[in-house]
């Protein structure tokens, strides 16, 4: 039976059929008897636009795959199945003083779909992105004899190379091993700076280099002298404190798909004013992990809040040099549009390191967006984004995008033929072949 | 006799709830000993436990359901635990009653893993619990013992009767002077796990292991006796139960 599946950002939704994986032997199996044409690993369904989904096809559901295959918690290395969530990860290593290396704005996301997207956070400008922190992984591929293989730096390493990033389309990932990051405290002391312009952001990045974590929440109806102008946000571990890990039950549900109203220009500029001026806005203190990274966590279908039509994540990233003229003229496009975002977060990163092939962030400035989906009045306001971002050679990121043109793809990320010849023939996805077609 | 880190012995050890339970308890530093058929499993499955911070992990391999070597494996399993705190039984086939209408065979195995071999497991552990003085006993039951339907009475039938040995077997507890004894059956309804992977799944109804490990877990704290999981299904078999006759023949539940 074909089951529908949305994606996190609820605009795509297509027909799949869905296979369980309960076992590592089932991926093998799974891959060699698929009857509906191609197959893609599906793990928490995390992903925004149709990276993560395989209209027609099959999805290979990996949740189940959740075992810890070794720990070392003396040296914090842990090699787990690919299904295991980083918020299930994280209940079983900071009671031990170890965190992630590097974590997303969600823990709801599988370890293997952490190295597909080889996902970044705010301590980029430290360490780059997660796949520095991947040690081993192995690989189940339908073209291989001898599958699954382990690669490592040092062991296929090309293979390894491009399933960092690759978009779960190298083969399907078993288990992986990991570099987690030591900590003595579960709490961060954080510093949260309201700043007036984007010239105040980058001198603020730039004076809180050494701090481990920072990000900025952007104001998108901010114009004039002000453009850009937000809270800063910078923190590091505490060095003392308890490690308390966080709560794994109690959450709020949104009970409802929000009516698309809802999330309107002048809703947006109340909750940003309100945002702006709440006392957390200057706030310096302690902050518990689970606050600090994982804010929208706390409510179950969050992304219900956007309406029967689901919404655009947008997030780029354009190089050191000509970041802020970038983010300049797409601020400007997005205030003149009045489709103001909800979440725009901006982050100066630093040089990527990890040896991930398809990687998307690089040094520079990256800004991320979400829209709710007003049709082509959306659309359009995200192509004139992607014309500016194409015309200062910036790239979009693949975990997020649903609408990017395959010319863009293909330009900004040269590598990409490279995956096409490379990848497994049995494994596709809607996103794939949306930007792989010939232009 | 009191111990620092308690030791909970997992019959059906590679089921998905049982895993679940297990990792709860692996969390909480305590010592596991799990228990099933499946060798090559249960060791991923200790391997799995001991990363995630057990004290102990070991695993003992036999039938559980075979209920003529209950004291034999019952005796070796305590020389491999030392003592034991909790139990919890959670092994059983759901099977497809199709099937064991055609054989007399598949039938009477069903019941002697579903009901006789549990019920021999449950009144071991009473044994020595009592003994010991204190203990807890856990049995995963079901929502299909509260009432007989055409599509799986032979599973719901041994289900029922467990839930009626479990209800004496609690009656009797409280009535014990020298030991304190609880007794815990838990009923779920429909969980997401490889056993259930032939029905249509999603919906409101359908819960994860997790979610019923974590029940499992309060229901003992709070020294709990019928416990239905999650707590819904006490209301839908409320009615389901109550449906008189001429209602419920037409249903093809």
């Amino acid at each position: 039976m074909p089951s529908r599946i949305k994606s996190w950002g609820r605009v795509f939704d297509y027909d799949h059929h869905i296979r369980e994986i309960s076992a590592a032997s089932d991926i093998s199996d799974s891959l060699k008897t698929c009857v509906s044409g191609s197959s893609l690993a599906y793990g928490m369904g995390r992903s925004y636009g149709d990276s993560n989904l395989n209209a027609s096809g099959a999805l290979l559901k990996t949740t189940r795959l959740k075992a810890f295959l070794k720990a070392d918690w003396e040296a914090g290395v842990v090699k787990v199945q690919a299904g295991l969530t980083l918020g299930e990860l994280l209940q079983v290593c900071v009671p031990k003083g170890w965190f992630l290396p590097v974590s997303p704005g969600t823990k709801y996301v599988t370890v293997g779909g952490a190295v597909a997207n080889n996902i970044h956070g705010k301590n980029h400008h430290k360490v780059g992105s997660f796949g520095n922190f991947v040690r081993a992984l192995s690989l189940h591929r339908s073209d291989l004899k001898n599958s699954p293989v382990i690669c490592t730096p040092l062991q296929n390493k090309k293979l390894f190379d491009l399933t960092i990033g690759a978009l779960g389309l190298s083969g399907i990932i078993e288990w992986v091993e990991i570099q987690l990051k030591p900590i003595s405290s579960s709490f961060l002391y954080v510093e949260n700076i309201p700043y007036n312009s984007l010239d105040e952001f980058i001198e603020l990045s730039t004076s809180s280099q050494d701090w481990e974590y920072s990000v900025a929440w952007v104001d998108c109806f901010s114009r004039g002298k002000e453009l850009g102008r937000g809270i800063f946000s910078r923190a590091n571990f505490s060095k003392v404190g308890t490690l308390d890990v966080h709560n794994s039950q109690s959450r709020l549900t949104w009970p409802f798909v929000t009516p698309s109203f809802f999330l309107n220009k002048a809703s947006i500029k109340v909750f940003n004013l309100l945002y702006r001026k709440r006392s957390g806005a200057k706030y310096c203190g302690y902050t518990h992990y689970d606050s600090f990274f994982y804010p929208l966590d706390g409510i179950n279908n969050w992304n219900k809040l956007y309406g029967k039509k689901g919404f655009y994540q947008h997030q780029c990233i354009i190089n050191r040099a000509q970041g802020k003229a970038a983010i300049t003229e797409i601020l400007k496009v997005i205030e003149a549009s009045g489709q103001g975002s909800f979440l725009a977060v901006l982050k100066l990163h630093g040089p990527e390191t990890s040896p991930g092939k398809m990687s998307f962030c690089m040094e520079g400035l990256s800004l991320a967006l979400d829209f709710p989906n007003k049709g082509n009045k959306t659309t359009a306001l995200l192509n004139e984004i992607d014309t500016i971002v194409e015309k200062y050679s910036g790239r979009l990121y693949p975990a997020k995008d649903g609408h990017m043109s395959a010319k863009h793809f293909q330009s900004s990320y040269p590598q990409w033929t490279y995956l096409e010849q490379h990848k497994d023939p049995a494994l596709s996805s809607s996103f794939w072949r949306r930007v792989s077609k010939t232009v | 006799m009191k111990h620092e880190n308690p030791t909970v012995l997992v019959l059906g050890g590679t089921s998905a709830v049982a895993m679940a339970y297990a990792r709860n308890a692996a969390k909480a530093e305590e010592n596991i000993v799990l228990v099933g058929r499946n060798k090559s499993k249960l060791e991923a499955n200790v391997v799995d436990l001991k990363a995630r911070g057990a004290k102990s992990v070991q695993s003992y391999v036999c039938d559980l359901g075979d209920s003529t070597e209950v004291e034999a494996h019952w005796s070796a399993l305590l020389t491999l635990a030392g003592h034991v705190d909790r139990v919890l039984l959670a092994y059983g086939v759901l099977g497809e009653q199709s099937e064991s209408q055609d054989s007399a065979n598949i039938l009477r195995r069903s019941l002697e893993i579903n009901f006789v071999s549990t019920a021999l497991w449950s009144e071991r552990a009473f044994q020595y619990f009592r003994q010991h003085g204190s203990g807890q006993i856990t049995v995963i039951g079901s929502v299909a013992g509260d009432r007989g339907r055409q599509s799986n009475y032979h599973y719901g039938a041994a289900k029922g009767a467990l839930a009626i040995f479990m209800d004496g077997m609690a009656h009797r507890a409280a009535k014990l002077k020298e030991a304190k004894l609880k007794i815990l059956l838990i009923k779920p309804g429909f969980i997401d796990t490889p056993m259930t992977d032939h029905l249509e799944k999603g919906g409101p109804l359908w819960a994860s292991p997790e979610k019923i490990a974590a029940i499992i877990r309060k229901s003992e704290r709070r020294g709990k006796r019928v416990v239905y999981a999650p707590w819904f299904w006490r209301f839908i078999l409320m009615i389901i139960r109550y449906l008189p006759f001429f209602v419920f023949k037409r249903s093809s539940l």
